[in-house]
């Protein structure tokens, strides 16, 4: 059985094309068009230059995790557990203890990321119901010498705390009407 | 005699140690950040002396230049690896031969008029032979020795195949390089560079300047524009730079004829290679471009052509111009250079060579032919 082939024509040479010269000339015109607006006002360059200059990243960018605080400075975080039973890696981890207060009950002992495990998918931030947990620092993790380094402990996590104004567990007002 | 020993030292001084040498150290520099720019990139910009300073615009660069210091300080630093198999001795000595014989042509070449310092009186030439441009060629064939042998000594087949594609590409070139440049022998009848350079823009015995058309200096370019394309492209062959780089050819030969060198041996072989972008640039300045002269300005002063005018300017002044010219035209052609360089891509081997054969030679043989039968009837 005969297969059937596909004719493929060739590219036909014009004559300055065979003469190469006036091809080459017209090359080295583009040549040094770029060269003399890139050298005069940087007209195409796009570079940034890195350690100096840094992309700013979308506003929704998940990056390192830091813990939220409320106005009297103490952790939002009432150890729910919500964000570890979320978190598809299974990277959190929190130890609970008594705070002995009715509203707020527990509060994290313990609270730890394993930021190597993260996956950076955000449904920790999703699931809290307190605003304890944030991924917009907008920074990445940062290198580590050790793996354990990359282990944030509360002390890490609050480093880049901020105060939550959103009101913890709905209006307590709410509980005292009714 | 004294006098002639000091200016030879002074001439050569200068014209290896202030024009040469820096030049091809600059080259490195500007070759990569003429690349980046005509690439749309901005090129290194990282070596500075001022330290710890942040912000971008205020560090002190100095034009770049100081990656010429810091790729030299790398260089030497480097460890200078031996090779463990292959012929050690050649394998060093390779790198040598292939960067000081083209340094010798450096002494034919015209770098300016005559001048006058102190009342004594010279022509700015190291070495006037009647010789000429055969010894240009000669050294630079003994060039294409130490590409091969570095290839060769250095027991990698990457290596072998670079100095063997190097050896038939700069030994055919050679052929066509010489053939090219008949056509300027005939017309000026002369291999004396000085004299080509002075029967490019001179006088006629009324003291009337010798123009063609009335206007036109009688520079190379003009009356051989054929051989100076074909000049062009069996010289940037020579050079083994893009598109005639297939002895180094770095996407299919790692770095061809120099992938077993290291440290400052590997640096004298890509030094050379901007050496002979300079020499390069010379020589064709020197045959096609006038060499030093400034158009109309001959030794007396300006003379305007379509009887414009003149001006007498005084003749050591004329000498420094034209030295400064000639300076200026070398820059300008090593620029054009690397514009070749960043423009096109390499030549396929076999292509490289069936140019060569089959098409720049018959054309550079026409060539001789025609500016024959045309001389022949002038």
């Amino acid at each position: 059985m005969a297969k059937k082939g596909i004719v493929v024509s060739k590219h036909k040479y014009t004559l300055s094309e065979k003469l190469y010269y006036p091809e080459i000339l017209k090359g080295m015109g583009v040549s040094i068009r770029h060269f003399f607006a890139n050298i005069v006002k940087k007209k195409y360059t796009v570079t940034l230059q890195y350690p100096e200059q840094k992309e700013s990243y979308a506003e929704r960018f998940r990056g390192k995790h830091r813990l939220m605080t409320r106005e009297d400075g103490s952790l939002r975080c009432v150890a729910c557990m919500m964000c570890a039973t979320a978190c598809p890696a299974e990277c959190i981890y929190i130890e609970a203890e008594d705070v002995g207060d009715s509203l707020v009950e527990k509060r994290a002992k313990v609270f730890v990321i394993d930021e190597l495990r993260c996956i950076f998918c955000g449904l920790c931030v999703e699931a809290c119901p307190t605003d304890a947990i944030r991924m917009d620092t907008g920074e990445h993790v940062e290198p580590e010498y050790t793996r354990e380094a990359f282990i944030y402990d509360k002390k890490k996590l609050l480093q880049n705390s901020g105060r939550s104004v959103a009101i913890q567990g709905g209006d307590p007002d709410y509980i005292h009407k009714n | 005699m004294v006098e002639l020993i000091i200016w030879t030292i002074i001439k050569i001084l200068f014209i290896l140690f202030f024009v040469t040498l820096p030049l091809a150290g600059v080259l490195t520099v500007v070759d990569r950040r003429e690349s980046s720019m005509i690439q749309d990139r901005i090129g290194p910009n990282r070596a500075n002396l001022s330290g710890d300073v942040w912000d971008l615009s205020k560090r002190w660069r100095f034009l770049g230049l100081l990656h010429l210091l810091a790729d030299g300080i790398k260089m030497i630093f480097k460890e200078d690896y031996s090779i463990k198999s292959g012929n050690r001795w050649i394998h060093t000595f390779a790198p040598i031969l292939a960067f000081f014989p083209g340094l010798v042509i450096l002494s034919i070449i015209p770098f300016g008029g005559n001048v006058t310092v102190f009342g004594s009186s010279t022509n700015l030439q190291i070495a006037s032979f009647d010789s000429g441009m055969l010894l240009a060629f000669a050294f630079s064939s003994i060039a294409v020795y130490g590409i091969t042998l570095a290839g060769w000594s250095s027991n990698n087949k990457f290596s072998l195949l670079g100095g063997v594609r190097a050896t038939s590409q700069m030994l055919s070139y050679e052929v066509v390089l010489g053939l090219t440049l008949m056509g300027i022998f005939m017309i000026y009848g002369t291999l004396e560079l000085n004299t080509i350079v002075q029967g490019q823009q001179s006088l006629k015995v009324d003291g009337t300047p010798d123009l063609l058309f009335g206007f036109l200096p009688k520079w190379g370019i003009f009356l051989q524009p054929f051989a100076m394309l074909l000049y062009v492209a069996a010289a940037t062959a020579e050079t083994k730079r893009a598109p005639f780089d297939v002895p180094e050819a770095e996407s299919e030969l790692v770095s061809g004829f120099f992938t077993e060198y290291g440290s400052m041996k590997m640096g004298m072989f890509l030094f050379a290679e901007y050496a002979e972008v300079v020499i390069f640039s010379m020589i064709f300045t020197t045959l096609f471009l006038g060499g030093y002269h400034v158009p109309y300005l001959y030794d007396s002063g300006f003379i305007l052509p379509f009887g414009w005018g003149s001006l007498s300017i005084n003749p050591t002044l004329v000498g420094f111009i034209q030295m400064l010219t000639f300076l200026l035209k070398v820059i300008i052609v090593a620029w054009g250079h690397l514009v070749i360089r960043w423009t096109l891509p390499r030549f396929r081997y076999d292509q490289v060579l069936r140019l060569g054969w089959k098409m720049l030679l018959p054309l550079a043989l026409a060539n001789i032919i025609i500016t024959a039968i045309v001389l022949s009837f002038i």
